[in-house]
This record gives C-alpha cells, structure tokens and sequence, in this order.
C-alpha cells in the first residue's frame, strides 16, 4: 500500500474511504440516515455529490433477500456476505475529478466517529464502481 | 468556548485541523492494481495501528459530544466503581482489537499481531 500520487492518478469521481464506519453502527435506521447526511454535508464542501453509498449489513439490507435469507443463516455466513456486499467502506461520487481529488486530499486522516479516516480514488471502469453506481 | 446554540445533533467529524497521522500508514492511497481485499487488509492494520496508539497515550475517551449516554453505575465488592467511562471505552477498544487480530489472522496465518495483543490475550483470565 502506498501513498497516492493526485498528479498522476486523478482521473476518477470516486472516493472510497475506509475505516469510517462498521456494522453495528449501520443497524439502526436513525443513525444509517445521520451517517448519511454528516457525509454529505461534509463532502459537499469539496464539489458536488452525486450520490452517498454505504452497504448496509444483510440483516438491514431487504434489497438483498430475494437471494439470500438471513434467517437461515449462520453468523459466519452472514459476516461473508457482508464483506462481499463491502460493508465498512463508504462511497462517494463528485461530478467531476477535482471535487474527489479535493475529497480525497482533505478528509485522508480525518476523523469520523473516532475513526481514522482512509481515502481512496476509484477508476470509474473499476468493476467495483460500476457495481456501486451503475447509471452512471 | 463554543457559543451555546439549540441543541443540534452533534456531527460524527472531528476537527479539519486535527488529522491523525501514523507513521508509515498513508491515509491517502493509491488504489492502482490494488484488489479490494488488500484494501481492506490495511483498514485493518491502520485500525490497529490506531488503537494501540490511543491505549498507550491513554487517549480512549471520546469527546463530549461524541459520548454515548453512561450505563447505571456499576460496583465491585469493595465498592469501586467498575464501570466508569475510561473502563468502558478502554474496554471496548480492547475488543475490537481482538476481533480485528483474529480477523487479519483469518485472512492472512502469518499475520504477526501488535505485542499488546499478546500482553492484552494474558491479562484477560478471568479476574472478576
């Protein structure tokens, strides 16, 4: 792992950041939407968001039902599915380059909930990111 | 002293000016022919990076308006409070370290964990 070099890899309006949020803090559905919105309101500082992203955890996530049941699950099948889904990460899409570049600088080692915050900047052909935000 | 306003919902950001930094753990990085996995691996390892940090500066207690409400008192037979605010956060620091070294060392067998956790593994026979 090393560190990002903007000059040379600015070319994408996806910021991923890690360790910013775990899954218990994703279970209630007050704190889900306060997480949302201290996102938005933080990165809209930087450019224009076009869309916030935090996988839920499968329990929370009736979206993902109709091919899995958590009910029949073991616990150890759950966490699996949860680290597929990619819960803990959080992504978010600019409307250009320079408002996720700009977010990516500023909120590396941040905190959020006493967490420190890890910045990431994705290709937009990154499978991944297609997954995550596909219209676009 | 922050001028006191209606009581707003308190944000989940610290300070802009107050960026943490852990030596030889970039927190901006490149994510060029790194998988998703290896990402994930190195939350992990900064995660316990920071941990270890915050237990050995003694720096676990959220700020007041991070603090979750405090549990009901708790006592030992002495009459010690043995729930109070740096048990509890200490405590749950402590655990989330475990549960990160088992989870790096189910990734990876040769994952060597931080000294403390070895320390932390022995201390934690049964005391109470």
């Amino acid at each position: 792992i090393v560190a990002v070099d903007l000059n040379k890899e600015a070319n994408g309006r996806v910021v991923l950041m890690l360790n910013m949020v775990v899954a218990e803090d994703l279970m209630d559905d007050v704190e889900y939407e306060e997480i949302l919105d201290d996102i938005r309101s933080e990165c809209s500082g930087f450019g224009q968001v076009l869309g916030v992203y935090v996988p839920r955890p499968l329990k929370k996530d009736k979206s993902r039902w109709d091919t899995m049941d958590p009910n029949t699950m073991s616990p150890a099948e759950i966490a699996k599915a949860d680290e597929i889904a990619g819960v803990g990460r959080v992504y978010v899409k600019f409307s250009d380059t320079e408002g996720a570049t700009t977010a990516v600088r500023q909120l590396a080692g941040r905190s959020f909930a006493g967490r420190t915050i890890i910045t990431t900047l994705m290709r937009e052909d990154d499978p991944d990111v297609q997954r995550v935000f596909p219209n676009a | 002293a922050m001028p006191e306003e209606p009581r707003k919902r308190r944000s989940r950001w610290g300070e802009a000016s107050q960026k943490m930094e852990l030596p030889g753990l970039p927190t901006a990085i490149s994510s060029t022919n790194i998988s998703q996995a290896q990402l994930d691996n190195y939350a992990i390892q900064l995660r316990l990076e920071e941990i270890n940090r915050k237990l050995r500066l003694n720096d676990y207690v959220p700020s007041e308006r991070e603090r979750s409400p405090s549990p009901p008192p708790t006592y030992d037979s002495q009459g010690r409070r043995t729930n109070t605010r740096e048990v509890r956060y200490k405590k749950k620091l402590e655990e989330e370290r475990v549960r990160l070294v088992e989870k790096a060392l189910s990734i990876d067998p040769n994952f060597r964990p931080p000294v403390e956790y070895h320390q932390q593994k022995r201390s934690l026979r049964p005391q109470e």
